[in-house]
């Protein structure tokens, strides 16, 4: 049995051999944990792109095939995805670059400042548009089934665009979130 | 830079891989370490300027380690941001060194926190009277809890 206590000694000196030839590290620490936010906004970015491109077919088989609704209210939904998307992609170029957490902190700081900017006025411009879209809806129900019928599918439009609501939300917060912490560790190392 | 914080920065260089060491002996995942490491600076900075030098440094690093790792795995407290560390992630590298290291974090995370200290400081070469003064129990105490330790990893070892 000595012979395990013998390989456990062993293994605690080849530990403390690869320690030993570690560094303390900061900056480039926290310029990793920086990385692995950003990457986590991009990829939620590029996740709500393919999910506005992929609404607009979806939308044409609900609403022109199936439900037989006019023309230019999906027109009107097509340009509302892609508008989302467009912004979307405008909004996280600068910060798709592979190189961003290697360039000066200030410019940085610049850019993921800019991003969480123009990721907070998208409310500004999106519950406006949101807003407009569902007026649309409820008219395009109106037009296609009559006042009695419209009803049942406006509670059922209106709770799925509630949930989305929330959903959408808790994710602009939580990205929010993500930038102020990216913004908090740019400070730290300028300490 | 202050002279004290100097000393501080001297003294945690000298004694990082114990340090280390310790943290991932009490983690279960890389950012566990890293938030263990942060919390043991930042409790060693804490006491540096009160340290009398009455023990020895390496003593007094090991204790404040321990302590405060162990209490740490009561809590199982979670930074969100860890400010240093060291680059190293024992968890996902593949190298043969680290997966003797790996044998013997799996053999030592087995064991009861208190167990696992006395144990450490045991593969660490440390003297019974020095592990006692560390973990704070006698020298007997020291030589009957690690009979038990052997056995209970020879029991593992067994099974």
């Amino acid at each position: 049995m000595d012979t395990q206590f013998e390989e456990m000694r062993q293994q605690m000196e080849t530990l403390k051999k690869k320690l030993e030839k570690q560094e303390i590290v900061n900056e480039h620490f926290l310029r990793k944990s920086m990385r692995k936010n950003i990457s986590k906004i991009n990829r939620r970015y590029i996740w709500l792109m393919v999910l506005a491109l992929l609404t607009i077919p979806y939308a044409y088989y609900v609403f022109i095939i199936m439900m037989g609704y006019s023309l230019t209210f999906w027109v009107a939904t097509a340009v509302f995805m892609l508008i989302c998307c467009g912004y979307t992609y405008w909004n996280g170029k600068d910060l798709g670059d592979n190189h961003l957490m290697e360039d000066n902190l200030v410019e940085v700081r610049r850019k993921v400042s800019l991003a969480k900017k123009r990721d907070s006025d998208w409310l500004m411009y999106g519950i406006p548009m949101l807003v407009a879209w569902l007026a649309f809806f409820a008219y395009e129900v109106y037009a296609k089934e009559g006042k009695d019928e419209m009803m049942p599918l406006l509670l059922g439009g209106g709770l799925g665009g509630i949930i989305g609501g929330v959903i959408g939300l808790r994710m602009h917060f939580k990205t929010q979130s993500e930038y102020r912490e990216v913004l908090d560790q740019i400070e730290e190392l300028n300490l | 830079m202050t002279t004290l914080e100097k000393q501080f920065a001297q003294t945690v260089a000298e004694h990082k891989s114990t340090i280390y060491t310790v943290c991932y002996m009490f983690s279960k995942d890389a950012d566990e370490v890293n938030d263990l490491f942060q919390e043991v600076l930042v409790n060693l900075w804490k006491g540096y300027e009160g340290f009398e030098h009455r023990s020895d440094i390496k003593t007094w690093v090991y204790r404040v380690s321990l302590n405060t790792c162990i209490s740490q795995e009561r809590k199982k407290k979670r930074n969100t941001a860890a400010r240093l560390s060291m680059d190293i992630n024992l968890f996902e590298d593949r190298d043969e060194d680290t997966r003797q290291v790996d044998m013997l974090h799996k053999r030592i995370s087995r064991l009861q926190p208190f167990d696992r200290a006395i144990v450490l400081l045991w593969l660490e070469n440390l003297s019974y009277e020095e592990i006692g003064m560390i973990v704070g129990i006698s020298t007997k105490n020291v030589s009957v809890r690690l009979f038990r330790i052997k056995e209970q990893l020879k029991n593992m070892s067994n099974d």
